[in-house]
């Protein structure tokens, strides 16, 4: 099923120590990046209703995990939270939380990983803010987002688990 | 007659071809976009010039979907090298298709070519070209020529605002200030607020709710008690609101007294929604814009975010 990462649309060659693997069905994507192989086995679960979007944040942080995996809906986050036990997950919507459902409860239920949740939106309201956080998400981020900022919570984020 | 027929039945299968034409077409367009995204991103992490220098389009659809991309980052990311966005639109001429796209064009498609030059600014010269799409009808095209008029001269921004013709709504100054947020206007909100143009005043509140400057406090709360514009005085009481300051309310009361009813309707929701007490409200308001404030607090959408009952 693997198969190497080629890029159709340009005649330069992808650099050999940036290996990936990528199978895309429908809204659902994995990209699994190595730079070597000793890069770590962080893996972060984004989920976005843009397609783009997800995949500029997951483009964005991809030196710093080893795979992402980008949903289109909850359903599809929840099942792979409980799929990969991912050790991030990182939300471009605040959607899944409007209804009151149990959604963090759904994604860390099966066993004793705990992934952190990082929200990012372009809400900038103090009290949604403060829900958020109050239903249990761990890092709040809002648009326009520093690239360099995200990619050293997240790294920051790895090297802590790394540490446990 | 026949032929007449026979023209109906071609226009007819030409219109269908189009129609299944269309989602492939639109496919290959995102495919086309994600992939400059990427390109674009992975030259950003890296600092690569060389790697920017190899992002080409050649096309009329690989530019759209090269000007898209740059928009999507740049829309969603601050503190980017803009040097390296700047040099992949250079290279490939995308500030020159906008425009041209957008002299072309007319009404919502002319506004969807000025939107992408907000984020691939064009040359100061060029820019004043753009003058004459701030008295279009549509107000769209407006505010995305003025957007891109900002965005190509920064250091002359607040002039350019001076001499918008038109009342900026509070689409306009979310469109502005999302420029400011992105680190690509100057940020001095304390000439703003004492300017003599309306639209500057009210672009100067938007910077201190918008950040949550909290020392501007003492000018806010006399522009929402003497501010001769009604839109204003309303701005500065949001924002008031919005930074969750203490609301003198023997000050303000007269003023918003003075209100139209629709105004302190919206208003005294506000307050509510800001997480006034409802004591605070019946100070300000009279009996039935109370009564609104407490079906908002008494109704669920006071918080849209329900918390949870199993957290971990």
């Amino acid at each position: 099923m693997a198969c190497k990462y080629t890029n159709f649309f340009h005649a330069a060659p992808i650099s050999a120590t940036f290996f990936c693997t990528r199978y895309d069905l429908a809204h659902f994507s994995i990209v699994c990046y190595g730079k070597n192989s000793s890069m770590d086995k962080t893996k972060v679960v984004i989920y976005s209703t843009r397609d783009t979007l997800g995949r500029m944040i997951s483009d964005m942080i991809g030196g710093a995990v080893s795979e992402v995996v980008n949903c289109a809906t909850t359903e599809q986050t929840v099942s792979a939270c409980l799929r990969i036990s991912p050790d991030i997950v990182i939300l471009l919507t605040v959607a899944p939380f409007i209804d009151g459902s149990k959604f963090i409860g759904r994604i860390r239920l099966r066993g004793s990983r705990r992934p952190a949740v990082y929200v990012l939106s372009w809400h900038q309201s103090e009290h949604i803010v403060l829900s958020l956080l109050e239903a249990g998400v761990d890092q709040y981020l809002t648009f326009p987002v520093s690239m360099g900022r995200l990619c050293g919570k997240v790294k920051s984020d790895r090297d802590n688990r790394g540490g446990e | 007659m026949s032929i007449y027929i026979l023209l109906a039945l071609a226009a007819a299968v030409l219109l269908l071809r189009a129609t299944w034409r269309r989602p492939g077409l639109e496919r290959r367009r995102d495919t086309l976009r994600r992939h400059y995204v990427a390109r674009i991103i992975s030259a950003l992490r890296d600092d690569d010039t060389f790697a920017a220098e190899r992002i080409t389009a050649h096309t009329r659809r690989r530019r759209m979907a090269l000007a898209e991309a740059l928009h999507t980052v740049a829309c969603h990311t601050c503190g980017t090298d803009m040097r390296l966005l700047r040099i992949i639109a250079r290279l490939n001429s995308i500030d020159r298709f906008l425009m041209r796209g957008a002299a072309l064009a007319t009404g919502y498609r002319r506004a969807r070519y000025l939107i992408l030059l907000g984020s691939v600014p064009p040359t100061a010269a060029q820019a004043r070209r753009l003058g004459r799409y701030l008295r279009n009808r549509n107000p769209f095209v407006r505010i995305y020529a003025l957007t891109a008029m900002l965005a190509a001269n920064p250091a002359t921004a607040i002039r350019t605002i001076g001499e918008y013709p038109y009342t900026l709504s509070p689409f306009d100054i979310t469109q502005i200030t999302a420029m400011i947020r992105r680190g690509l206007l100057p940020i001095a909100f304390d000439p703003m607020l004492s300017d003599d143009n309306p639209n500057i005043r009210r672009l100067g509140l938007a910077i201190v709710r918008s950040f949550g400057i909290d020392t501007a406090r003492k000018q806010i709360v006399r522009m929402a008690e003497l501010d001769e514009d009604p839109a204003v005085a309303v701005e500065a009481l949001h924002t008031l609101a919005a930074l969750g300051h203490a609301i003198p309310t023997e000050r303000l009361r007269g003023r918003i007294a003075a209100f139209d009813a629709q105004r302190r309707k919206a208003l005294s929701r506000f307050f509510a929604a800001q997480g006034y007490s409802i004591h605070t409200v019946e100070a300000l308001f009279d009996a039935t814009e109370c009564e609104c404030a407490r079906q908002l607090i008494d109704s669920y959408k006071k918080s849209i975010v329900c918390r949870s009952p199993s957290l971990p």
